[in-house]
């Protein structure tokens, strides 16, 4: 029972976020690079979501690490993009 | 402890209800994403905000999920994304809001940018209408007065119209007698 209610949760937290990609996803889909960027930003955090759950689930641990590069690659990827665009 | 719940340890209760408070925050967020107009005026800065949410709750569910780093990391970073995401759109496609990229929104000329050009026929109507203002003032100074004058100087200026008025007639029927010749 210790581990069910946690367990519970996590899964809604990755139902949840399985449909925020697929948002995202709709919003990448837009033809503005604008709309790309901002789809790809919470795509980015949604996929970090997935795999520190999955890995706190299972205990796989070098899961936190690829969350943990995705996260700061990513957002910093997405500021640099936004710079260019801005300058464009 | 009650409902059912014991040997669960209250730091496990928090994990889970934040976990699902986040679940919960990320499931609006998307359907608010989905369901927002695209025709919309400025849609990009209202999904900018809809993501803040987001963040917020995907700080909240890295801090249940027991990694605090994370959290630390992208509460420092999402503000700045977002900052980057709107003020890159502005700057680089917002034909809504930017007067650069839109010359049109320029109704006004708030600092008289185009003074040179437009100087010197505004300072002849500008004149025109003083001298206006002026002639008029005076009349109205002196109407009561010249009330009688004025009656009688209008009723000639009515006869000498009429009378032009014919010898207008009088000529346009000579000269499409003439263009028939």
């Amino acid at each position: 029972m210790v581990m069910e209610i946690l367990l519970i949760s996590e899964c809604f937290l990755i139902i949840a976020l399985v449909v925020f990609l697929l948002a995202s996803m709709r919003i990448i889909s837009y033809r503005s690079v604008s709309m790309g960027l901002i789809g790809t930003s919470s795509l980015t955090l949604a996929i970090t979501l997935v795999l520190v759950s999955v890995g706190t689930m299972w205990n796989i641990g070098f899961f936190k690490d690829i969350a943990l590069a995705l996260l700061l690659l990513g957002i910093v990827g997405t500021i640099a993009y936004a710079a260019i665009l801005r300058r464009a | 402890m009650a409902f059912g719940l014991e040997g669960i340890s209250l730091i496990t209760i928090i994990q889970s209800v934040l976990l699902v408070i986040s679940a919960l925050l990320i499931i609006i967020a998307a359907i608010g994403i989905l369901r927002m107009d695209n025709d919309m005026p400025n849609v990009v800065y209202a999904r900018i905000h809809i993501l803040g949410m987001v963040d917020v709750a995907g700080i909240i569910a890295f801090i249940a999920l027991g990694q605090p780093l994370f959290a630390l990391i992208y509460l420092f970073l999402a503000p700045l994304l977002a900052h980057a995401l709107a003020n890159g759109y502005y700057h680089g496609e917002d034909d809504y809001n930017n007067p650069v990229l839109n010359p049109d929104l320029l109704i006004e000329d708030p600092y008289n940018l185009n003074k040179d050009s437009d100087s010197d026929s505004e300072s002849d109507d500008s004149s025109e209408n003083i001298s206006n203002l002026e002639e008029t003032s005076n009349l109205e100074e002196n109407s009561d007065s010249e009330e009688a004058s004025d009656l009688e100087e209008a009723s000639d200026l009515k006869e000498e119209n009429n009378e032009s008025a014919e010898s207008g007639e009088e000529n346009l029927k000579d000269g499409e007698g003439d263009d028939n010749d």
